[in-house]
């Protein structure tokens, strides 16, 4: 029966156009039949060997009733994709109506996963009635569709339907809001600031298996070219360690063109002329020189030797956000909205913006700072410099002048490099924005951090939004 | 966040065309307001999809209603994906209140081709954004109900102080007058009444169209499409006189009828079946 079958069943996939030879490969399904008749027993059999054959992977599972009853067990009965059932008797009939109650813990009903071939006379039974009532796909066969192999046509035709719809409409989806630019960000305040200004959200939560979660938030932000970009944000938690696995969990997740790191980070302020006028409230964002890990170092006795690779970041990114800084019109669009934003959100500046890098601040004098003509009362300025990244919370005003002497950094944190590290191995660009919220000394504190996160996360949509789409995704528009 | 004031008269208008008094008018806050652009319209519909995105989050949704002429709203593909949601995480999904002519709602197909020639006539043109509504409609993300008077004003109310509201216009407009206001008395009030109307209306079965969908996915419909795509200007009954097309099925006409309402087959009295570049563009993307 075997043989003829699998050569029906081809025969007919062929006619159907269906060139894939493995048609069911990935699908789990668990074959059930009625022991009552020799014929059933030979059709249940020869079924099972057809779908293997045609790549599912086929399961057992003896006591369906322990599994359903036991949590431990019950998991196999879920990670099934199809229950083919042929029920010429009792017992299996009422399997098949009990499953056609039972619901996965995620909420989905297994009736969807149900395929019931029941013998013609039970056309006007109570099984068949009640099946049908519950939405089960049910084949009514004649005995003669066994030998001429129409019961096996019609189940691979509806197992392969089946997995045609769903592959084809996964991929509708994903084609529709594939994501082309991620955003990292490291603390919740750094979450809120930038999903709060994009449009069309919405979130992604999935566990692939016990132990994992993904979770992302999408959204889009006009583009250049009159389009949409599309956006993924991921929030990392601290340190370089997990936004490097985080990040390239998202970059297989997705097929992103470049990621960009969003937040706040310590600011090395300006002590003497000739040196940045970096203050809170600021941004900080990267130059050619991109992410210096400033603890991957070598210690010798005659000191410390740094060993880190070099890092630039995305050459668009670096080339529209030097232009964009050259065009005060650009700049005052992105003061303009930073000043919109923090109103409507009721975020104010933090506390008096005073260097105090004395080891006890509460006892320490505000450096005098060089006076800036360019400064603008309450008004931040966006560098360009080198951005030094760490799994260290700097809070010692001796090592940041350490860090500006040896690197000119202008501007800590502890992300950046675990992001660039990732992207980079992807072959995707990468680009870093910073909120300035503290000085790196002993008189760090949080107070700033709201509206440094927000500076932060205004100026990359102001720069996400001046950069066109790459045309090779214009298809990706669902408009 | 504005509220009411005397320029607002259109939108005063309106809202007592669809029942609501002036003075409880003037007590709505205007959370944003579009003219007849298509642009403007759709700048009001983010933001819609923002707020019940945010209702969502909080589980504050409350009752959810359109009450609407085409069901357009469906085929915004950020409406769709929180409807999505809504069925993901078990809410009662988005009642749409819609004019469905009586003698389209006899038969299935007929149904579900009544939706996409409203859709197509409002410049939804791509298959793949058809299939993707409809899939939505047919997993019951939403809860359809048909009417066969033509919707009056049309409005949306959710979270239970929330109201998406439209100024009278044809239903052949592709852009309108909209506001989104906040006011629990006025959705309090045209929920009421939406509910009164659903009540009335006739239940449409959503399976349907998921049944269309998947049929658009069968294997037989492959095989329509291969053989058509290699005979083109084959007539119907030539085809349909070859046995294997029922192998699985003693009806395999419903299989073509449906790859005809969905455009992707194109039947002509004098140049018989065409295969459409969407069909070929739908043959080429289903293969598994």
């Amino acid at each position: 029966m075997f043989d003829y079958w699998l050569k029906v069943a081809e025969d007919h996939l062929d006619f159907c156009c269906v060139t894939e030879p493995l048609p069911l490969q990935g699908l789990s399904v668990r074959v059930r039949h009625s022991r009552s008749k020799e014929l059933y027993c030979d059709a249940g059999m020869a079924l099972g060997n057809v779908l293997a054959r045609l790549g599912a992977d086929i399961k057992s599972i003896e006591d369906i009733h322990r599994a359903l009853t036991s949590n431990i067990a019950r998991s196999s009965v879920e990670s099934i994709d199809a229950f083919v059932m042929i029920a010429g008797s009792t017992g299996v009939s009422a399997e098949a109506l009990e499953l056609s109650h039972e619901e996965a813990s995620n909420g989905r009903p297994f009736r969807k996963k149900l395929h019931v071939a029941l013998p013609v006379s039970f056309a006007e039974g109570f099984i068949r009635k009640r099946l049908e009532h519950h939405g089960v796909s049910i084949d009514l066969f004649r005995p003669e569709e066994v030998a001429d192999g129409k019961l096996c046509v019609r189940t691979v035709d509806t197992l392969v339907n089946r997995r045609r719809h769903e592959i084809s409409m996964a991929r509708r989806k994903a084609e529709e809001f594939a994501p082309t630019i991620g955003i990292v960000v490291a603390l919740q305040v750094e979450y809120e600031a930038i999903v709060h200004l994009l449009n069309d959200r919405r979130g992604q939560r999935e566990r692939d298996s016990a132990g994992t979660l993904r979770e992302y938030e999408h959204g889009t932000l006009p583009s250049h070219d009159g389009r949409k970009h599309h956006i993924v944000v991921t929030q990392v938690g601290k340190g370089n360690n997990r936004a490097s696995v985080l990040t390239e969990r998202m970059l297989s997740d997705f097929k992103l063109d470049e990621v960009i790191m969003v937040g706040v980070a310590a600011g090395i302020p300006q002590l003497q002329k000739g040196q940045a006028d970096v203050r809170l409230g600021d941004v900080v964002i990267s130059n050619e020189m991109g992410v210096i890990q400033t603890d991957f170092n070598k210690k010798t006795s005659d000191g410390v030797e740094y060993i880190y690779q070099p890092r630039p970041p995305s050459q668009a990114w670096l080339t529209r956000s030097t232009g964009l800084l050259a065009k005060p019109e650009e700049i005052a669009k992105f003061c303009t909205r930073l000043s919109q934003v923090t109103t409507a959100r009721a975020l104010r500046r933090g506390k008096r913006d005073r260097l105090i890098d004395d080891p006890k601040p509460e006892r320490g004098k505000p450096l005098r700072r060089p006076a800036n003509p360019q400064r603008i009362k309450n008004t931040p300025i966006v560098h360009a410099g080198p951005i030094g990244s760490a799994n260290t919370v700097l809070k010692n005003a001796a090592d940041r002048e350490r860090l500006r002497s040896d690197f000119k950094l202008l501007a800590v944190e502890m992300e950046a490099s675990g992001v660039a590290e990732a992207a980079m191995q992807n072959g995707t660009g990468f680009f870093v924005v910073r909120g300035i919220c503290d000085y790196a000394n002993d008189a760090k504190e949080k107070s700033w951090q709201p509206y440094a996160a927000t500076a932060a996360a205004v100026f990359a949509v102001t720069l996400i939004e001046s950069m066109p789409t790459p045309r090779g995704r214009h298809s990706r528009d669902p408009s | 966040m504005v509220r009411f004031n005397s320029g607002d008269s259109l939108l005063l208008e309106t809202l007592e065309q669809a029942g609501i008094s002036a003075p409880l008018a003037r007590q709505a806050k205007i959370l944003n307001s579009s003219s007849a652009n298509s642009e403007d319209n759709e700048r009001v519909h983010r933001n819609t999809n923002t707020i019940i995105f945010e209702l969502l989050r909080n589980d504050e949704l409350g009752t959810c209603i359109h009450v609407t002429g085409g069901a357009r709203a469906l085929t915004d593909p950020f409406h769709r994906r929180i409807c999505e949601a809504m069925l993901g995480e078990n809410k009662q999904p988005f009642q749409v209140l819609y004019h469905v002519p009586s003698d389209r709602m006899g038969s299935p197909w007929d149904l579900v081709s009544w939706n996409l020639e409203q859709w197509e006539a409002k410049g939804l043109h791509r298959w793949q954004q058809k299939l993707l509504t409809i899939d939505m409609i047919g997993r019951r993300g939403v809860d359809l109900k048909g009417q066969e008077a033509q919707t009056g004003i049309q409005y949306s109310v959710f979270g239970d102080r929330y109201v998406q509201l439209q100024a009278k216009h044809s239903d052949t407009a592709l852009a309108k007058p909209i506001w989104l206001l906040e006011s629990e008395n006025i959705n309090g009030i045209l929920r009421e009444q939406a509910q009164i109307a659903l009540d009335d209306a006739t239940e449409i079965d959503e399976g349907h169209f998921h049944d269309f969908v998947g049929t658009l996915h069968s294997n037989l419909a492959r095989a329509f499409l291969a053989m058509i795509g290699r005979t083109p200007g084959i007539d119907k009954d030539g085809l349909l006189a070859d046995r294997r097309f029922y192998t699985t099925t003693l009806n395999p006409e419903i299989t073509l009828d449906a790859l005809c309402r969905m455009a992707f087959v194109l039947p002509s009295e004098h140049s018989g079946l065409t295969l459409t570049d969407s069909g070929r563009s739908f043959f080429q993307d289903t293969e598994i």
